[in-house]
């Protein structure tokens, strides 16, 4: 199995770099006037984050129809909250954690409604989890790779997404997810652990 | 290719404006009714057919097999419809004559195709039958079964009650995946429909609903009450095969 070979050599996670001060200050900027209750300037920050949300929702549901559901009520969420945020630089990280929190209430939903026999939504979803344009070997790859998330607990989902899909550092994903950084690495070496013993090359988490 | 770089999603300017519109409409819509208020509007457009509820602050869940009918409006424009609404959509205010609540501006009704065809704006309990079997037809088996067991709950004493129990059954155990919740409908339209023309029927789906949940004793004892009460029946056949032990 393709997967099985290159399950266990995962992509290396992306160093962090953070947004830069420019873009900070521009968010910054365009919080203070969202906050004074500007439209435009919450249209801004929609228009720059907003490949943001859908890339992370995206990843984390792993394609589906819910995906535009998470970035709206994100961003509904997180207008809604704006008060909320202390420091008015730090909005793309305070916004990403709120995608994630709504991305893992649709998840859990999900889970609920095909156990209840209501749409198996996940399934149904990753097969447009890869885009088109990628070699039909990684196609096959993550699709198989969700395949196997989809049978693990969200958390831990969401854990192992954030490291090896969005190839996110340790301490952003605790950052992101709110959990200390030890949880964070437990939860992913359990993910770990399962994939590769589905694949035959461990015993049982 | 990293499996990043190989699951981008589709950030067309079009996707990005629907969202947007979306959202911004969430910003300029009036303060939402309470939730309890407002979840009552979805169900009682779905279940009495004042119309499919499409509300402009959007912040609750409908099933996914309901979105396609249901159209986000600010009215008198849809601002997002679902696939299945036509293009061209009467977007009236509510009719004060169905006896709902005035609704707020951030809620507006739309008549979708479901609704104009399967859910007229005055519906007559006599009409049931005929709306939700053109539900079910229409691939909605919960927008059917949210029929029956809104009937059910409200006319219980009706001689069809039992027959609505009965198709809630068949609802769940054929199209819905629940034999738990079959089982309990049919329990409640034996119980409702003592001398029904339908009882062969649902006789021999008790034997199957049991048999499906591997409930062996259960299944076997309901079998030998068909085959005691219809003894020439049509289903004696088929459920001589059922009743059997799963292995383990």
């Amino acid at each position: 199995m393709v997967f099985t070979q290159r399950a266990v050599n995962y992509p290396e996670p992306k160093s962090s770099s953070g947004a830069s001060s420019k873009n900070e200050d521009d968010d910054a900027a365009a919080v203070e006037q969202a906050k004074q209750g500007s439209r435009l300037a919450k249209q801004a920050l929609y228009v720059r984050h907003v490949e943001l949300a859908l890339g992370l929702a995206h990843r984390l549901l792993g394609g589906g129809g819910d995906v535009d559901d998470v970035v709206q009520d994100a961003f509904i969420k997180a207008f809604a909250r704006l008060q909320q945020l202390r420091d008015p630089a730090r909005f793309r990280a305070w916004f990403s954690s709120i995608v994630v929190n709504v991305a893992r209430r649709y998840l859990r939903r999900q889970r609920l409604r095909s156990r209840l026999g209501i749409g198996d939504v996940m399934s149904d979803a990753i097969d447009s989890v890869a885009s088109d344009s990628a070699p039909p070997s990684v196609q096959a790859e993550l699709r198989d790779v969700y395949r196997r998330l989809h049978r693990m607990p969200t958390d831990i989902r969401i854990a192992f997404t954030l490291r090896y899909v969005e190839r996110l550092q340790l301490e952003e994903i605790a950052s992101l997810t709110a959990t200390s950084l030890s949880t964070v690495k437990r939860r992913i070496q359990y993910a770990e652990r399962k994939l590769r013993f589905e694949s035959g090359q461990e015993d049982a988490p | 290719m990293n499996w990043r770089d190989a699951t981008k999603p589709d950030v067309s300017r079009a996707r990005r404006e629907a969202i947007w519109g979306a959202v911004e409409t969430s910003l300029t819509a009036a303060p939402p009714p309470p939730r309890r208020w407002r979840w009552l509007l979805l169900t009682s457009g779905l279940l009495t057919g004042v119309a499919t509820a499409a509300v402009v602050k959007r912040s609750w869940w409908v099933p996914r097999p309901l979105a396609g009918d249901i159209a986000e409006v600010q009215s008198p424009v849809p601002a997002r419809r679902g696939p299945r609404v036509p293009e061209l959509v009467e977007v009236p205010t509510l009719d004060t004559a169905t006896g709902a609540p005035a609704l707020p501006e951030s809620v507006a009704v739309e008549r979708s195709g479901v609704a104009s065809s399967a859910v007229a704006s005055s519906t007559p309990v006599d009409d049931l039958f005929v709306r939700a079997s053109e539900f079910r037809r229409q691939g909605h088996p919960e927008l059917a079964a949210r029929l029956f067991a809104g009937f059910l709950r409200d006319h219980r004493g009706d001689p069809r009650a039992g027959l609505a129990a009965f198709q809630l059954g068949l609802l769940y155990a054929d199209e819905l995946g629940s034999n738990t919740a079959a089982l309990k409908h049919f329990k409640a339209a034996w119980k409702l429909s003592p001398e029904a023309v339908w009882r062969e029927e649902l006789a021999a789906r008790f034997v199957l609903t049991y048999d499906r949940l591997g409930r062996v004793e259960s299944c076997r004892r309901t079998r030998e009450r068909y085959t005691r009460d219809y003894p020439n029946g049509v289903h004696t056949e088929r459920l001589g095969t059922l009743c059997h032990l799963s292995s383990p």
